[in-house]
């Protein structure tokens, strides 16, 4: 077979198995793996992940700690997907999404469907409608604090749920879900925050932002173990209690007897 | 033509004191809205409380105030029952909104007076308290002439519309919101002033809308009375021979109704947003009707959507009893069928998957936990108070603006790139606006948990003080962002009221 029917049998192969990820002619191909287009993804994320990114049809699992990061990254997937005119959804089975934080970070909250389960048999019902249901094109499955919520026939049904319909569909978890990480075609490990400080002119400290850092634990398509680290910068309209919102007070001092806080 | 109309100006509370009749006479207000925010009507008894204020505010307004909800089934079955009444004076009869009908007055035997009369009689003898009935040449004129006299009958003479309709205001009108106040700035505030006008000119101003406006204050409403179908109820039914209790065998007579029901439905051309199953059950402890509504997000009348939806209202039940038969019975909605999806992945198939979905969703869960968020730093300046969650009601709160990339902000053509020195082709799909910063995601923790005061050397900006609601709620908090000894960084707060620390959210 020529070289160039084999491009473009690949790319054939390309398309169908990620939606479309590279167009035009066939030896341009693997240019398009260093210069993808602008997305809500940062770019050092992107080149990380690939050209597949975050793969549609499939189970992709982000976890970490407490504070390392790993919602930031779904609402970068989220952001991606709802600019892009397309529908998000995201199960929220601990109560911790907040609007003005996903609006910051790019989601077109209009375009976002939030399921607040009470159960955990609520909530799986949600994120298998969901899937099964093929109108969202990514669905956020946030149980990073709802304990073991997927068993190895839930993550079954999912994965081929999502893989019928194309649904993105993204685990947040703090990593102690075996099921999820045997079915996960990817894995990425959110290794944690850097807060980033900033010296005031009246003498106190101001947070602009952090810095995260992300492993890729597993994938199919990528060598394990490379990491990248992204800045991550409070907005100007700040939602998490900047100088632009209230009005600074004395510094603290710590407490000053421990009777006081008894 | 001649048109009468009945309008009953307290019909929504009418409606709730038929309910409750120990009310009557007390100072009475009805609150609608999701959270029932919003005062609907007041009684005459309840000075000073008019529609749109909340209850707080009516209950400042009038001391003794009883709120209650509105009940929007009963208003439509006393709709039901007063139509039914007033066949009796007319064979045309038309409901156009809560408390206002009309029908037909053109060659009634007994005379148009006599027609008012027993009209505001029927009205009176279903507990409608106060009634306006009024017969003019057209139905805009009727309703004018009812609402204006508020109580009793009166009768605009053949051809004397335009005149009658000349001293009456603007805002009598069903105008488009904003135009009543361009209208007054305008010096517009009669319908003589608005019939006085050429319509081109009218129409070039305020948009093709005001033709109508101005056929409506000539007294040219030529809206024409139709006649009120009966609303069929299309129920199946199948009894057990003896009580069950397995899932199973509900299911499989489940479907055997709903397909019956789908078929009746179909063959009416008609579709349905609700169906009802009721499990009747004769053993105790359970015994009686259990009622399951099972609500749809998009009219159908496929039996395997109907079915589906309903399967999953009864598994999602913990226990159903042992039942003895179980019905299934809908009701068409006015709303026609939704056109079929010729292409996949097209607009109408995405909605009609979005549509399945919710529906999914709100029968396996409560209604209020699938919702949509909005950001609303502009309301408060607390974390908790600064986001709102909207319940879904239809696809339409969400895939209105779906598959369209976000417009209004600069598009960057990535087609072509430059980056590696020589012209590279990428891919086609849909651009997005460029992102400069990404952010950190906050984590609410609500309700904030308390912890221990930080320790003095831990790394932290702030405080940044918070004062609000002194008229309500008093909040008072000294807001940090610190880094704890898990090294998790946290935006906490210090409440000056009690002196303790909490948690509002985490960095994520």
């Amino acid at each position: 077979m020529p070289a160039s029917a084999a491009l473009a049998e690949l790319k054939i192969l390309v398309n169908r198995r990620f939606g479309n990820l590279v167009a035009g002619p066939a030896d341009t191909v693997l240019e398009t793996e260093c210069c993808s287009p602008a997305t809500a993804i940062p770019f050092g994320l992107r080149r990380l992940l690939g050209p597949a990114g975050i793969p549609k049809g499939r189970l992709t699992e982000i976890f970490g700690l407490r504070s390392s990061g790993k919602t930031a990254l779904a609402f970068a997937a989220l952001a991606e997907c709802t600019q892009a005119g397309e529908l998000g959804a995201y199960v929220d089975c601990s109560g911790a999404l907040y609007a003005p934080a996903a609006a910051a970070a790019g989601i077109e909250l209009r375009r976002l469907v939030v399921v607040r389960p009470r159960a955990a048999a609520d909530a799986r019902r949600a994120i298998d409608a969901l899937v099964r249901g093929g109108a969202f094109t990514t669905a956020i499955f946030d149980c990073a604090d709802a304990g073991r919520l997927l068993e190895t026939h839930h993550c079954a049904r999912l994965v081929a749920q999502a893989e019928k319909t194309g649904t993105t569909l993204v685990v947040l978890s703090s990593g102690d879900l075996p099921a999820v990480a045997s079915f996960a075609a990817l894995r990425l490990r959110a290794c944690g925050l850097t807060p980033l400080w900033q010296s005031g002119s009246d003498g106190g400290m101001r947070l602009m932002g952090c810095e995260a850092a992300v492993e890729v634990a597993k994938a199919r398509t990528l060598v394990a173990g490379h990491a990248h680290e992204l800045a991550l910068l409070l907005p100007d309209i700040d939602y998490a209690m900047g100088p632009s919102q209230a009005v600074p007070g004395p510094a603290y001092a710590g407490p000053t007897t421990q009777a006081r806080f008894a | 033509m001649r048109v009468a109309c009945l309008v009953i100006p307290q019909f929504i509370v009418d409606v709730c004191l038929r309910a409750k009749p120990s009310l009557r006479g007390r100072p009475t207000a009805v609150a609608e809205g999701a959270s029932r925010r919003t005062i609907a009507c007041a009684s005459a008894a309840a000075l000073g409380v008019s529609a749109g204020m909340t209850p707080k505010q009516a209950r400042a307004a009038c001391p003794g105030l009883t709120i209650v909800a509105r009940n929007e089934l009963a208003e439509r079955e006393a709709t039901s029952e007063l139509l039914d009444a007033l066949e009796a004076c007319s064979p045309i009869v038309t409901g156009a909104a809560p408390g206002s009908c009309h029908f037909d007055a053109a060659h009634l035997p007994a005379g148009e007076n006599a027609a008012l009369g027993s009209a505001l009689a029927i009205a009176g003898a279903l507990g409608f308290s106060e009634a306006a009935a009024a017969i003019a040449d057209d139905k805009f004129t009727a309703r004018c002439a009812a609402v204006t006299a508020k109580s009793g009958a009166s009768v605009v003479p053949s051809g004397a519309s335009a005149a009658f309709l000349s001293g009456l205001p603007a805002a009598l009108l069903p105008l488009a919101p904003g135009d009543l106040e361009r209208f007054d700035l305008l010096g517009l505030r009669t319908l003589g002033h608005i019939a006085a006008l050429p319509a081109g000119p009218l129409a070039a101003r305020f948009g093709e809308r005001a033709r109508a406006y101005a056929r409506l204050a000539r007294g040219e409403d030529d809206e024409p009375l139709l006649p009120r179908h009966a609303q069929a109820i299309h129920e199946s039914r199948f009894a057990f021979d003896g009580s069950i209790d397995r899932l199973e065998a509900l299911l499989f007579a489940l479907r055997g109704c709903v397909g019956t029901v789908a078929n009746r439905l179909a063959g009416c051309a008609q579709a349905c947003d609700r169906v009802e199953i009721a499990l009747e059950r004769s053993q105790p402890p359970a015994d009686g009707c259990l009622s399951i509504p099972v609500g749809f997000t998009e009219p159908t009348a496929s039996a395997e959507t109907i079915f589906q939806l309903c399967r999953i209202a009864l598994e999602s039940r913990e226990a159903l009893g042992s039942v003895d038969a179980i019905a299934v019975r809908a009701v068409p909605c006015s709303q026609p069928l939704p056109q079929l999806a010729l292409f996949d992945g097209s607009r109408a198939s995405r909605r009609a998957a979005l549509a399945a979905t919710l529906a999914r969703l709100k029968t396996a869960l409560q209604r209020e936990r699938i919702v949509t968020i909005q950001s609303t730093p502009s309301r408060s300046r607390l974390p908790e108070r600064m986001q709102r969650s909207i319940p879904i009601e239809s696809p339409r709160d969400v895939d209105d603006c779906a598959h369209e990339p976000t417009c209004g902000q600069p598009v960057i053509d990535l087609r072509s790139n430059h980056c590696t020195g020589r012209r590279v082709e990428l891919p086609t799909t849909p651009t997005v606006k460029p992102r400069q910063a990404w952010a950190p995601a906050l984590r609410l923790v609500d309700p904030p948990s308390r912890i221990d005061p930080p320790a003095a050397r831990a790394a932290c900006a702030g405080p940044f003080r918070l004062s609000e609601s002194w008229w309500e709620r008093p909040v008072e908090r000294d807001y940090y962002q610190l880094v704890d000894a898990a090294g998790a960084v946290l935006l906490v707060y210090q409440d000056k009221r009690d002196d303790c620390w909490y948690v509002q959210g985490v960095f994520d």
